[in-house]
Formats: C-alpha cells, sequence, structure tokens
C-alpha cells in the first residue's frame, strides 16, 4: 500500500513508521503536513538536512513526534542518565559511546523483484541499482548495511546510546562544534558497504568530548559511559548500568534536584501526549540531534578530516564541500 | 662442463659448513623446462661469434642458484646463437692473456671476491675499458668489499635483504620502453624471489636504472626489517664503463627464475647489450617515486565496475580523493572522472560512482562533462546526484538547458534539483509556467519554487493558488507556508506575517489554518497579545493553537496573562492551559492555579494538581496535603506525587512545622511526604510524633519515615523512647531500631547502642524487645549476651532468645540451638531451635558437605515430629552428595516421609548430575567444556565443515533420567548439525539403536526424547554434510 493512500484517508490521528532510513524524510514530513502525529523511528533521517526538514514540518503543523528511541523509557537508562544530569558525579568532561561492531556481508546477487514487491517504490529516493534478495525474498533487515539506505551499526544505534549519552549531557538541543580523529573501517567486498569498525570525537561547546565507537574499541564496551571531573564514572547499557563505586548507584534524587522528563511505557507516553498535547520523552529535535552526532562522523569519516561544526546554523565551518554532504541528491520524482 | 660442477660442488662443501647451503644436482627435467623457457631468438644479432665467460667462484655465501643460472646462461647461448659459454670458478681465468678471449664476464652470484692479485685487478679492469662487457646476476653486488674502484663500477655493495626468497614482491619498470624491458610488456610485476637492499655507489649518476621494488604494494612496503631509508631500492641496471658495459639484475635467487621466460630474455637482452650486440639507452634518470595512486588504472577499473564486485579500486578513489589537498591535485581528480563519465563502456554502477565521487568533490567545470548524462533519461539521476551540490553558474545554466529540454520523469528530477539549489534567476519563470500543467509536474514546480523563495517565486505561487484544487492547492498553501517560515526565519516577521494571515481563513484546510495561526503569533510583534487573542477567541481550534504556542514566549507576563483567561474557558481547555502552565512553570501562576483546586470540574482539578509540581510553592504544601487526604485513586496519586515533588527549602521547613499542627490523615499524609523528600531536619519532630502516636496509621507512617531520614546516630535517642515507655507500638519501633541501625556499615556499630543501652534495662519487655532487635542483627558480638540470657528465669525472656538465635543470619548459634532443642523443658522451644539448626546446617561453612550432613543426620534423631524430619529432607539437596543421597534414602521406605524423601533423591540427584557432566567429541575434544560452560559467546567447534559420523558425548556421571537435550549455536547461528542421531548407554561402549534423529533447522535444536531415558551415557552424532558450516554448540543443557 502506498503511504500517499493511507494519509488520504483522511481519518487517522496518528501514525507509526517503521521504514528504512533513507524513506524516513519524505514520509515523516508528509505525515506532518497532514496534521498526523508521529511515532517515527530512529534513526531520525538519513541526512542532516532531512532530519531538520521533518523538525521544520513537525514544528509547522504543531505536531506531536515519538521517536523510537525507547531506551528512555527504561527504568536503568533514566536513573543512570538522571544521575549525570543532577551532577552526581561532578562536572563531565568525557562521553565514551559504544554501539555494535561489524554489519553484513556477503555478496548478494542480482534477482528478480519479487511480484510481491514494488522495487521502485521501495527504493524511493536512492540511487538506483538492480534488485538484489536482502533478505531470503525479503528487503527487510539488512538495507542498513548498504549507505544508500542506511549507515551501518553506526547510524542504526546513534539513537540509543548517543541519544542516552546526549540526555544526561542536557545535549538534547544542541550538538558537537568540532568533529575529529574520525578513521572508518569499509568494506572492499561484498555487497554491504558500511563501516564495520568505526571511531570519531565529538566536541561539544562546554568542553565535553564524546568519543564514539564500535564497541570493541571501547574500554566499557556497548552503551554510554559517562566521565566526571574526579574520574568518577557512570555506565549503561541494555543489561544494566554500573558506576565507578557502589555509592553512587544508591543515590536517591529528591524534589529539588535536577530531574528528567520520566516515562516507564514508550509508546504509552505517544499516546498520551497525542491526547494532552504535551511533548513527548524523544521529541523531534532530541531525536535530530541524537543522529546528528553520529552522522557527523559518518561525514568526518568520508571526508576524512577534521571538521568544525555550527551547531545553531547547522553548517561546518570553512568548509564547503563538507556542507555537500548534509543532504543527498533524490531520484526521480522525490524531493524533500 | 663437468669438471666445473664438480669444482662448484667442492668449493661449495668446503663452505657448507659456514652457510649450511646444499647445491641439489640439476635434474633433467629442470634442465628441460629452462631449455623450452628460453628465448629462441636473441633480441639483436652478434655482430661476430661471442664468448661470455660465467664464473661461479663464491668467497662468501654460495648460492643454490648459480648451477642453475649457468646453465640456463649457456642455453640461452646455444639456442639463439648469441654467444658460446665457458664456466668457470678459477681466478687464473682473469689473466689477461686468457681473458681477452671473452667478450663478456658474467659475476654469477659469486659472493666476496676480493682480486687480491693486482695484476688480475688490473686485468678486469682493462678488460672493461677496453670496451669488452661485464654482467652481474644476484650475488654479484656482494663483492669487491676493498676494492672500491670494481664496488663503484657495480653500482654499489650488497646491504641485507628485507624482501626474503620466501615472500612475492612487486616491482616496478621504471621505463616501459625500454628495450631492455621488452620481456616485462611494460608493466610491473610480482616475483617471488630475494631482492637486495644495495649500497649503491653513485648509481643514479651513472647508469639507468631499469626496474626497482613497488613499495606502494603493501606487503612489499611492510617487509620484515624494512627502513625508513628504503625508498629506492633498484634491482637491474645499465651503465657504461671507459669503452666498455656493465649489467647487473639481481633477481636469481630462487631456482624458477631460470624458467621464467620474462627473465631469460631479461637476462639475455642485458649480456648482448654488455657484449655490445645491442646498444641501449644508459642515461641515468633521477628516482622518480611511483605515485600512491596509479589513477588511470582506477579509473579503468571503475570503467568497469559493477555492484557486488570488489570495491577495492573505488576505495583507492577515494583514499586519492582525502589525500588530494591542494585545489590542483583534486582538479586531477576530477578530470580523472570525467573519463569514467566518457566512457563508451563504463557500466552504470562506474557511471554512477563517479558521480557520487564528483557530488563530493566536482567544480564548476564538471557542468559540461556531466551534460551528456543530464540529459539523458537514463542517466539523468546520477548526473543529478553530482550536479545538485556544486555551486556555480555553469551548474545553472546547463540545469537550465535540461529544464527546457527534458520531459517526463528526468524534467521532474531537473525541477527538483533546481529547486534544492534556489536559482532565483531565469527557471523561476520557467518554473512558475508548469504550475498550471500536467500534475506531477505541476507538484514538483511548486515545490522547487518554494524551496526557491523570493518574491517573484512566491507571487508566482500566490497567483497559482487561486485556481488550483485539491492536492495541488494543499502543496500550494504548504510551500507558501514554508516560504512564509523561511522569512521569519529571516527576521523578516512583518513580511512573514501578512502572509501568514493570508492562510488563516476559515476556507482554507484545518491544517494549513493552524499552521497559520501558530505562525501569525510567533512573527507577531506582540506574539502575548496574539496569544490572549487566540484565548478569547470563540473558537476552541484558536484557542488550542494558542495554548500550544504558550512555551514558545519568554518572559512570565505570557503566563500570568493567560492564566487570568482560565476561568473564561470551557473544561476541556482549562485542563489544556492548565498543563501547558504546568509546563511552563512560572511559579507566578501559582495562585490562579490554587483557585483551580476548587473548580467544579474534576478534570481540571487534577490537572490543577498536576500543574502545582512547577508552579507551587510552600503555600500549596497544606492544600495538597488536604487533597491527598480526601481523595482516593489517581486523584489522590497525583496529589501526592506533587507534594513529594514541589521544589524548594521552604517547602520542606512548611511540610515540617505542619506536622505538629495538623491532625489525622493530613497529618499523616505530612508524614509521608518527610519520607518521600527524604527530609532528614524532620527527624526530631517525627520522634515527638512517635512517642504519643495513638494512630495505628500514623505510627506506621511515621516509623517508615524515620527509618527513612534518621541516620545511627540517632540511635541513643530511639532506644531511649523504646525504654522509657513513649512509644505507641513496640514492634514498630523494633523495626525502627533494626532498620536505622543498618545503615550503619560496620556492623559491629550497628549492635554497639544496644548492647550499651541493655545492662541499664529493668523492665523485662524493653529487655526482650532489645534481645529481638539484636537477633535481626545477627552481629556475633550481641552471641554472649544472648547465650546469657538463655539461662534468664523468665520463660518469655527465654523463648524470645531462642527465637532471636533461630533467626540469627549466621551459624554462630548453631550448636546453642542443637543444646536447646535436645535438652530445654518446652516442647516448643526444642522446636523453634531444632528448625534454626536444620537451617542454620546448610549455610555455607569451613565443614565438608559429609560433616554438613552428618548435622542433619543428627537434627533427624533428635526430630520427634515429621515436621521436622521433612524440614531435614528439605535441607539435604542443597548440601547434594553422595551422603546427603543416602541420608535422604534412608527416608523413602518411612510412610509420612515417603513425598519428600522423594524428591529430595531426585532433585539431590539432578545436582549431582549437572556438577560430574563431562563432556568429549570427536574434534576438537579439548574446547568440548566450552559447551557446558554457562557462557553463550564460547562455544565448541568441529574446526571442519560438517560431515556424518562427528560426534559429542556426555557422561553424566551416573545414570540419570533425561528428558530432552538443547543444543545452542545462537552465536554461529548457521552451525546447527544438518542431521542428527542420539544414542544412550550405560557403560559408553555399547550404544544400541538410537533414541532420537532428525535434523537441525535453526541457530536453537531442541531434541525431546519420546520417552524419558534412564543412562548415563549420551552421544550425539552429526549425520548431514556441509561445504562451508561448522558443527557448533555455544551452550548445550541437558533437559532431566
Amino acid at each position: 500500500m502506498d503511504y500517499r493512500d493511507l494519509i488520504a484517508r483522511g481519518d487517522m490521528d496518528a501514525v507509526m513508521h517503521a521504514l528504512p532510513d533513507h524513506w524516513h524524510g519524505i514520509v515523516s514530513v508528509a505525515c506532518a503536513r497532514a496534521g498526523l502525529d508521529i511515532h517515527g523511528q530512529k534513526p531520525l533521517a538519513r541526512t542532516i538536512k532531512g532530519g531538520r526538514a521533518i523538525c521544520d514540518a513537525v514544528k509547522r503543523y504543531g505536531r506531536i513526534w515519538q521517536t523510537g528511541s525507547w531506551q528512555r523509557s527504561v527504568g536503568h537508562f533514566h536513573y543512570a542518565a538522571e544521575l549525570v544530569h543532577a551532577g552526581v558525579i561532578g562536572k563531565i568532561k568525557y562521553v565514551e559511546v559504544g554501539l555494535p561492531d561489524g554489519g553484513g556481508s556477503g555478496v548478494l546477487p542480482v534477482t528478480p523483484v519479487p511480484e510481491r514487491l514494488n522495487y521502485n517504490m521501495w527504493l524511493g529516493p536512492a540511487p538506483w541499482r538492480d534488485h538484489v534478495a536482502l533478505n531470503g525474498d525479503t528487503v527487510h533487515w539488512n538495507w542498513r548495511w548498504v549507505m544508500d539506505y542506511s549507515g551501518g551499526q553506526l547510524t542504526d544505534w546513534a539513537g540509543h546510546h548517543i541519544d542516552i549519552a546526549h540526555w544526561g549531557l542536557g545535549f538534547d538541543k544542541t550538538g558537537p562544534v568540532a568533529v575529529t580523529e574520525a578513521k572508518g573501517v569499509y568494506p572492499t567486498e561484498g555487497t554491504y558497504d558500511v563501516p564495520t569498525a568505526y571511531r570519531f570525537k565529538n566536541t561539544y561547546a562546554n568542553g565535553v568530548e564524546m568519543v564514539v565507537a564500535n564497541a570493541s574499541q571501547q574500554p566499557h564496551g556497548m552503551g554510554a559511559c559517562w566521565y566526571g571531573e574526579n574520574g568518577q564514572w557512570i555506565h549503561v547499557n541494555r543489561g544494566g548500568h554500573s558506576a565507578s563505586s557502589p555509592d553512587i548507584l544508591k543515590t536517591r534524587l529528591g524534589p529539588n534536584d535536577k530531574r528528567l522528563y520520566k516515562s516507564t511505557d514508550h509508546h504509552q507516553n505517544f499516546l498520551d501526549c497525542v491526547k494532552t498535547r504535551k511533548e513527548t520523552i524523544t521529541p523531534v529535535e532530541t531525536a535530530h540531534r541524537s543522529i546528528s552526532a553520529g552522522l557527523l562522523g559518518e561525514i568526518a569519516m568520508q571526508t576524512g578530516r577534521d571538521l568544525k561544526w555550527d551547531p545553531v546554523n547547522e553548517t561546518f565551518i570553512g568548509d564547503p564541500e563538507a556542507n555537500r554532504y548534509l543532504s543527498r541528491p533524490m531520484r526521480t520524482p522525490w524531493a524533500l | 662442463m663437468e669438471n666445473c660442477f664438480k669444482l662448484i660442488t667442492a668449493a661449495v662443501i668446503s663452505l657448507m659448513i659456514l652457510n649450511t647451503a646444499t647445491f641439489a644436482e640439476i635434474t633433467p627435467e629442470e634442465i628441460a623446462k629452462i631449455t623450452s623457457a628460453a628465448p629462441s631468438k636473441a633480441p639483436a644479432k652478434p655482430k661476430t661469434a661471442r664468448k661470455l665467460l660465467v664464473f661461479n667462484l663464491c668467497e662468501g655465501f654460495a648460492h643454490s642458484s648459480i648451477p642453475y643460472v649457468a646453465k640456463a646462461l649457456e642455453i640461452m647461448g646455444e639456442k639463439t646463437g648469441a654467444y658460446t659459454t665457458v664456466i668457470s670458478d678459477k681466478m687464473e681465468v682473469f689473466r689477461p692473456e686468457y681473458l681477452r678471449q671473452f667478450d663478456a664476464v658474467c659475476f654469477n652470484s659469486t659472493t666476496r671476491l676480493s682480486f687480491k692479485d693486482p695484476a688480475l685487478r688490473k686485468s678486469l679492469m682493462d678488460f672493461i675499458k677496453g670496451g669488452k662487457g661485464i654482467v652481474g646476476i644476484h650475488g654479484a653486488t656482494d663483492n669487491f668489499y676493498t676494492w672500491p674502484e670494481a664496488a663503484e663500477m657495480m653500482g654499489g655493495t650488497f646491504d641485507g635483504h628485507p624482501w626474503g626468497g620466501g615472500g612475492t614482491w612487486a616491482v616496478q619498470i621504471e621505463d616501459p620502453t625500454h628495450p631492455l624491458m621488452a620481456s616485462f610488456k611494460g608493466k610491473g610485476f610480482k616475483v617471488n624471489d630475494e631482492i637486495y637492499r644495495t649500497k649503491t655507489i653513485n648509481l643514479r649518476d651513472n647508469a639507468r636504472v631499469l626496474m626497482g621494488l613497488d613499495l606502494t604494494d603493501q606487503t612489499t612496503g611492510s617487509a620484515n626489517g624494512i627502513k625508513p631509508s628504503d625508498v629506492d631500492i633498484a634491482i637491474s641496471w645499465v651503465k657504461n664503463y671507459g669503452k666498455g658495459r656493465m649489467f647487473y639484475c639481481s633477481l636469481g635467487h630462487n631456482h624458477h627464475l631460470t624458467w621464467t621466460p620474462s627473465v631469460l630474455e631479461h637476462y639475455l637482452a642485458g649480456i648482448q647489450f654488455a657484449m655490445g650486440d645491442f646498444p641501449v639507452d644508459v642515461t641515468p634518470l633521477p628516482f622518480k617515486a611511483k605515485p600512491k595512486y596509479d589513477i588511470t588504472a582506477l579509473v579503468d577499473d571503475i570503467i568497469h565496475y559493477d555492484y557486488g564486485q570488489s570495491r577495492k579500486s573505488l576505495m583507492a578513489m577515494n583514499e586519492a580523493i582525502r589525500d588530494a589537498k591542494t585545489a590542483q591535485d583534486r582538479l586531477g581528480l576530477e578530470k580523472a572522472l570525467w573519463k569514467v563519465l566518457s566512457a563508451d563502456n563504463a557500466t552504470m554502477a562506474g557511471k554512477m560512482f563517479a558521480c557520487r565521487k564528483l557530488r563530493e568533490i566536482g567544480t564548476e567545470q564538471s557542468a559540461v562533462p556531466l551534460a551528456g548524462l543530464l540529459l539523458d533519461p537514463k542517466t539523468s539521476d546520477m548526473a543529478r546526484y553530482a550536479l545538485e551540490s556544486i555551486e556555480g553558474k555553469a551548474v545553472d545554466t546547463v540545469l537550465i538547458m535540461a529544464l527546457k529540454q527534458l520531459d517526463g520523469d528526468a524534467k521532474i528530477g531537473v525541477i527538483n534539483t533546481i529547486g534544492r539549489r534556489g536559482d532565483q534567476g531565469e527557471p523561476v519563470m520557467v518554473l512558475a509556467g508548469l504550475v498550471n500543467g500536467q500534475k506531477e509536474m505541476a507538484d514538483a514546480a511548486v515545490t522547487a519554487l518554494g524551496k526557491i523563495g523570493g518574491p517573484v517565486a512566491l507571487s508566482a505561487l500566490l497567483k497559482a493558488k487561486d485556481s488550483a484544487k485539491g492536492d495541488l492547492k494543499n502543496a500550494i498553501l504548504d510551500t507558501c507556508l514554508i516560504c512564509a517560515d523561511d522569512m521569519a526565519k529571516k527576521g523578516h516577521n512583518k513580511q512573514a506575517n501578512r502572509l501568514y494571515q493570508l492562510f488563516a481563513s476559515t476556507d482554507n484546510p484545518i491544517n494549513i489554518r493552524k499552521a497559520a495561526l501558530r505562525g501569525m503569533i510567533m512573527s507577531s510583534e506582540d506574539s502575548q497579545a496574539e496569544i490572549i487573542k487566540g484565548l478569547r477567541a470563540d473558537d476552541e481550534v484558536l484557542q488550542l493553537i494558542a495554548i500550544s504556542m504558550l512555551n514558545t514566549v519568554d518572559g512570565s507576563q505570557v503566563a500570568i496573562a493567560a492564566a487570568n483567561e482560565l476561568q473564561r474557558l470551557s473544561p476541556p481547555m482549562k485542563v489544556k492551559l492548565l498543563s501547558a502552565l504546568g509546563e511552563r512553570g512560572d511559579q507566578a501562576v501559582g495562585l490562579v492555579v490554587m483557585e483551580a483546586l476548587k473548580d467544579a470540574d474534576k478534570a481540571v482539578q487534577v490537572a490543577a494538581i498536576m500543574a502545582l509540581v512547577n508552579v507551587g510553592g510552600p503555600n500549596t504544601v497544606i492544600p495538597l496535603a488536604k487533597r491527598a487526604a480526601t481523595s482516593s485513586g489517581d486523584e489522590q496519586k497525583v496529589a501526592r506525587n506533587t507534594l513529594y515533588r514541589l521544589k524548594g527549602k521552604a517547602v520542606d521547613d512548611v511540610i515540617t512545622e505542619s506536622i505538629m499542627s495538623t491532625q489525622g490523615d493530613v497529618k499523616a499524609e505530612l508524614i509521608k511526604s518527610v519520607n518521600n523528600r527524604n527530609i532528614s531536619d524532620a527527624v526530631l519532630v517525627l520522634l515527638i510524633v512517635a512517642s504519643d502516636a495513638t494512630d495505628n496509621n500514623i505510627s506506621r507512617e511515621v516509623h517508615s519515615a524515620i527509618q527513612k531520614v534518621a541516620n545511627p546516630e540517632m540511635l541513643p535517642a530511639l532506644i531511649s523512647l523504646l525504654i522509657q515507655g513513649k512509644v505507641s507500638s513496640r514492634s514498630d519501633m523494633e523495626k525502627t531500631i533494626v532498620a536505622v541501625s543498618k545503615k550503619e556499615n560496620d556492623s559491629d556499630r550497628q549492635v554497639a547502642p544496644i548492647l550499651a543501652a541493655l545492662p541499664k534495662v529493668d523492665n523485662q519487655n524493653d529487655k526482650v524487645s532489645l534481645l529481638m532487635v539484636l537477633g535481626k542483627l545477627g552481629n556475633n558480638n550481641a552471641l554472649p549476651v544472648l547465650r546469657a540470657a538463655l539461662k534468664d528465669s523468665d520463660p518469655i525472656t527465654k523463648t524470645s532468645v531462642i527465637r532471636a538465635l533461630a533467626g540469627w543470619p549466621n551459624a554462630g548459634p548453631m550448636e546453642d540451638l542443637f543444646l536447646v532443642a535436645k535438652n530445654d523443658s518446652s516442647a516448643n522451644n526444642q522446636i523453634v531451635a531444632l528448625r534454626g539448626y536444620i537451617k542454620m546446617a546448610t549455610y555455607p561453612s569451613e565443614r565438608s558437605s559429609a560433616e554438613s550432613v552428618e548435622k542433619l543426620s543428627q537434627a533427624m534423631a533428635l526430630a520427634n515430629r515429621s515436621e521436622e524430619k521433612r524440614a531435614v529432607l528439605a535441607a539435604l539437596p542443597s548440601l547434594a552428595s553422595k551422603e546427603a543421597l543416602a541420608l535422604a534414602e534412608k527416608s523413602l521406605s518411612v510412610t509420612s516421609l515417603q513425598s519428600e524423601a522423594k524428591l529430595a533423591v531426585e532433585k539431590i540427584k539432578k545436582i549431582i548430575a549437572g556438577s560430574k557432566i563431562k563432556v568429549s567429541a570427536s574434534l576438537n575434544n579439548n574446547n568440548a567444556n566450552l559447551a557446558i560452560d554457562g557462557k553463550m559467546e564460547t562455544r565448541w567447534d568441529t574446526g571442519t565443515p560438517m560431515k556424518p559420523g562427528m560426534w559429542f558425548q556426555v557422561d553424566l556421571g551416573f545414570a540419570n533420567t533425561v528428558n530432552s537435550m538443547t543444543l545452542d549455536a545462537k552465536g554461529s547461528a548457521m552451525d546447527y548439525p544438518q542431521g542428527y542421531k542420539v544414542y544412550a548407554s550405560n557403560d559408553g561402549e555399547n550404544w544400541g539403536d538410537p533414541i532420537a534423529a532428525g535434523k537441525g533447522e535453526s541457530a536453537v535444536l531442541k531434541i525431546d526424547f519420546k520417552q524419558p531415558v534412564n543412562s548415563r551415557f549420551f552421544k550425539i552424532e552429526q549425520t548431514g554434510s556441509s561445504d562451508d558450516k561448522y558443527w557448533s554448540i555455544h551452550e548445550m543443557t541437558i533437559g532431566f
């Protein structure tokens, strides 16, 4: 079914999309324009300008937006980020973000397009290439290992652990001022072309440094780990949370501490906000900033140079060529 | 000839001790290979009959290739008629009268030659300077260390070989057109040989280097032992010397080179040059490092690239682009990419790659090379991929041309790209003309005009909007709003506001209208007034928008003004406004929000309570406490949450002060909030309440709050309250003392205040209370006191102590309890003590499991009732051992204990089985344990693709009943057995028929047996085959 037909029904209040990344921008903007509230998936968009277009449309039409960065609605992620946010380990100096290693592999032969698939539509704004069976007889899941559709583990997970790291730091509405020391390992063989290993450093205006890398290059592996000025740290991951000393995790924050938005059910939070018109726990600007911090690293790896970033105007400073990476030309007839 | 070989062999044998080199006898097959590989025709016709002296003497290391090279040179001379050969290793051959018959001398890997005899030195120098030739193969530079003139004549001396004979190294040809290099067809190549590093002597000034190592090759450039100074590693060279000539080639360590045609041909050409038959250019050339990338080759690879193929060349191009720092270098690469665009045979994937790269580094100059692709509908998209982000008029021009020439989809793409680029010039009018045309084209034109913006585009859009209908009209309106947003973003608020007003009219679709209204508020000079206007409007759409825009205006004035409108709104709008005020959090609206607590509508009241979290203050405390005390359900939950989250120390103070002045449920709510807010300053007030609380509810709340906020320093005060009898509930106070004591990390210090107070206590009840507290804390320092109290004449005290000891958290009082169980006059005391004793027998201790079982055995003997006997049986599995099993089995025959005994026996057996499991495998047996180590990340695997007959075996230690086995290969998802059969055995030798068989189908294979099987050994045999998949078991679990 064509998403445009769905929107044209006119009897829906909200939409929850589950699309390959390269489709996020177009569909989200169309939904916002149609007056729908949106539960979108992370990463917000495949490009920084695509993400900004979504933010603008959501704002223009006064829509409620929730992102699938569901870790924010899980108790121990909330607790860890809240401790950091409340200053329990002092001023944060350094953050380590570990995302998964690897990616897909193998050469997928060109195959006939399955009858039930509208391949041209699936490809949408991405450059044309002949159909390969990405996942048995479907195109699901493995699109994330092709740069035209996704950015691999890095962009898949930036909306999780960078998102959490930003949350604790209070960076939901800003971004780094520089991205440096970027290094990606791109496979030379096989259909998949996303980096299988990656590492880069984001520096923020207040001097906080965040090193994002695949887990095997990080001391704490997967997750987010904040380091305070006195060397104390808090680490959080799907399995749980830990800290440089157990006392840190006994902290119970009170009414006079800086607290973070609380949700215990990510989907319910969206539905509640659709009704109350309050902001969700992961609004669109937040999602945009979370993935931007990953996409900036992607661009630094691709250009092979250190980049200066203006998080207000969202352009690279003094590097017009790097600015070309902020959007991608779209295949006919798509435009955003 | 034969003599020569014998001599060589003799010389080598004498050196073998030093060099361990052995000469293999050259075989007839090898001679045949050499003969066949030798060129059949010489590159030059000899001017006269030529004679070559091949000299083989080694005073240093002797290469085993020497006889091979000698034989090859001889065969080449014969086969082509270029020369005849004499082979020798005698210094005498350099005597002038003998030497003169030759046209050239070949030093065939001779080593450490010193030419001590000056006459012979002179003879050799006269020979070459007088017009003859010298040829050097491989080790020929490893000579003349004491004869500088000859060393320079050779070009230098040997200086190690980081590129050993076992490796394969990349060679680059310096001048592909040089006649001596003809055999290599002008192309670099890889060779498996030992390559010398030469300490050159004026080599680049006097000789033409023909080929050298290609150190940009990763293997060659990173060979073991390589130095930073290894840049120019020459392999072959030629030079004039006096009237004569010299040719050297360092290839020739490995035998196979003598049956490599290109190498033999190179040798022959070099020999003919040295003999004077083949004049070639010997002009020295400086060393020129090979560029890191061969762009021509890369372009060729890109032209032929297709999806799915290796991207090595693509990545090399990426790297070249990253390395190109100057505009000139980048332009060079840009131009190279044009070659892909214009190549007739370039693949679509190749062209697309070129376009991707031009998107990254292309300049205006790429506009024309891309134009051809742009105008072809098949490649138009990819051309736009490059052009869209390249700035410059030239690109605009090409796009306008395409806009005029193209039609259909390709034209839509061009329109999109023009929109993205925001060309405010010529295209605007063309696009404006398209808005009334074909639908898809019109849509694209509208979007593009919106992106371009500016007065011309905007007026075109505004003009089009009136006549447009349906989707197109919506698109135009949406686009106009985007233009207005852009204006506002740029600070042109007045203009933007006029535009928004235009779209806010009620005849526009509701979404557009709402967005326009939002825009109007945002761009207004007085946003606050607009918001208030919206709230006052008799239109809920406007009201809602006004509310949703509240948080876009700074300063609390707007909140106050909005709050004042609260009363005129409908209840649902009140709820929304209260919630928005709460989100903003201006304390200035606190009073208005508190007023709303009295609203007639329940939902409004709840919204007000929620909003107070951020706008309420100290004066909100009592109303909230009252609300919490008088409501239930969600309302109560919300009221409490607000009370617990109100900010500020002043709030804490009001709560604390109000506790004494309030009564009943309100008081209880305030105490609850002390607990939740962790107000430690409130502890004294709490103690007062605790001392005279008569209300059970309040007593419970106050104790819970004390437990939370009191620190261990308060313990003496708490104890004295207890002793003075100033407690409403003794058991609550005991719990509180225990809880506060436990906040102290040091266990000895936990009990110290109680031990200090105990001797002063007269009242029997107080004493019992404190003893009970000591029992809960379980610190061994308290044991002597408790033991002493066991002798207390008061039966209540005694019973309390026994209970305290029975609940002790470690086995400290175990023997005391045994004695009580054995000797106490009260049956009840006996039972309590015995139960404690049984429990303690299972606590971790230094006893062996057998000794612990003995303790339980004693308990069994002591127990009068079957309840305690059953408790013993229930405790046995935690000691799972042979002895425990025996003890449990004893009770199997006792009717009243049968079912517990049976259960215990089964449990013990299972546990023993688990700890005794041994595994083995037909392959990688050492790693078999990794399948039962409890770690999913480790695995046992076959290390080779699956073949029938591979097996994995389990020994349970003794026969046990097994229902299923699960083989988990999740970490190596495809490595499940292709097929399997399971066998069972009691001796590990006789297996019988399979008890289960089947096929693995996914990462986790659960094999359910048709019926439970009682056996000690189980074997899983793999029965299928795979070409590439191993059999892996990350974790195996046995289903008992």
